[in-house]
């Protein structure tokens, strides 16, 4: 009997395989047909987190669709509105939106990174890229010591050194101890991958905040600048929010 | 004994070097005074343009959520007119502040605002909303 029902199971099993295969594939087909724009070969959209419900990133469908309102303008009075070099320092690297779906995937979902919107609340409010928190860039441009500031870099998983011995302080001079992610008064070693954003090439809110975080100590090699921010985002016609709160 | 006029101070007389440093100082002063202007004027200009943008939101469900929030705004209290006055405020005047106000449970931001309504300085507040923040 166990025999019989064995060789039963292993028929239903084999007679189920070719069906769920198609399965399979028509899942495939539903994001990789001709019309449908995804948002990179092979990803046809993605989820983020934003306050506390998840959005769904994605292109805008129609083929039609054209850029209108503020950000489909070309020019804006320079100064201030000028444009932005590459990278606002060296030690900092640039993304585009492939690395940025990336980020959202990864370092923003396990919480070891965090997508800051800088520019200010006003601006902020009127739409955002999912995920993102704001962090306005004059928050960054206060004196080290001020709370706001020192807040900020400890919700970014800084931590403060206080006072620090004699003997390790003369270790880390002598390269003998680890000081790569350290100041005098920070250690950065658990803080986490920052992608920071404005409103896009020619806004310099985004560049500001993110000297403001270099001249704190924040290592630049975890700070990325998403030059093409809001301008870019709304470009390629991808999902943007209006925070709730 | 060392005569006053005597001192020196980098090679010059002491009363020169008083000069040099009454010079620095408002060198310093103006300097700093100078790069606040230029910082307001970026902040008013940025202000302006915020003015030109409508809000845009491609996100139907979150936008869905967002009227259903709205109608039940509906006949708000006399209370949360206030609470809605003092988070302006908080917005216009202490942007930093509010960035983390906003992040904070709605039974901090209510205990927050009960602190300010009942006579709590602005400095007070401050400090309150950087500690729950801090401290949830």
């Amino acid at each position: 009997m166990d025999w019989l029902l064995r060789h039963v199971w292993i028929l239903v099993l084999l007679g189920l395989f070719p069906f769920c295969s198609l399965c399979a594939a028509d899942q495939v087909k539903l994001g990789e047909t001709a019309q449908f724009i995804p948002l990179v070969e092979g990803k046809p959209y993605l989820h983020v987190v934003h306050e506390g419900r998840s959005v769904k990133v994605q292109r805008v469908q129609d083929p039609d669709y054209e850029l209108k309102g503020y950000f489909a303008k070309t020019g804006r009075k320079c100064p201030p509105f000028c444009i932005q070099p590459v990278s606002p320092d060296p030690s900092v690297g640039t993304v585009s939106e492939v690395e940025l779906f990336d980020f959202m995937e990864t370092q923003l979902r396990d919480g070891t990174g965090v997508l800051i919107d800088a520019r200010t609340n006003s601006w902020f409010r009127k739409g955002t890229i999912p995920g993102s928190v704001n962090y306005p860039f004059t928050l960054f441009a206060k004196d080290k010591s001020d709370p706001e500031l020192v807040a900020a870099l400890k919700s970014f998983g800084a931590q403060e050194r206080g006072e620090v011995a004699a003997t390790e302080r003369l270790l880390e001079d002598w390269g003998w101890a680890d000081s790569r992610h350290k100041t005098k008064d920070w250690d950065f070693s658990m803080a986490k991958d920052l992608v920071i954003w404005c409103n896009g090439p020619a806004c310099g809110q985004s560049p500001r905040a993110i000297r403001g975080l270099l001249d704190a100590g924040y290592p630049g090699e975890k700070i990325m600048y998403y030059r093409g921010g809001m301008q870019m985002w709304q470009l390629w016609g991808l999902t943007t929010v209006v925070p709730q709160q | 004994m060392t005569h006053f006029t005597s001192v020196r101070c980098g090679g010059a007389p002491l009363s020169r070097c008083f000069g040099r440093i009454a010079g620095a100082v408002l060198f310093v002063g103006t300097t700093s005074s100078v790069l606040h202007a230029a910082d307001d004027a970026y902040l008013q200009l940025l202000d302006e343009e915020v003015t030109k943008v409508e809000a845009v939101s491609t996100d139907k469900e979150g936008d869905d959520a967002g009227r259903s929030a709205e109608a039940g705004a509906v006949g708000r209290t006399q209370t949360a007119l206030s609470r809605e006055r003092f988070e302006s405020l908080l917005r216009k005047q202490h942007v930093g502040t509010y960035s983390f106000y906003r992040r904070l449970p709605e039974r901090s931001r209510e205990e927050i605002f009960i602190d300010y309504a009942n006579g709590a300085s602005m400095e007070t507040v401050r400090e309150k909303v950087v500690d729950r923040f801090l401290h949830p």
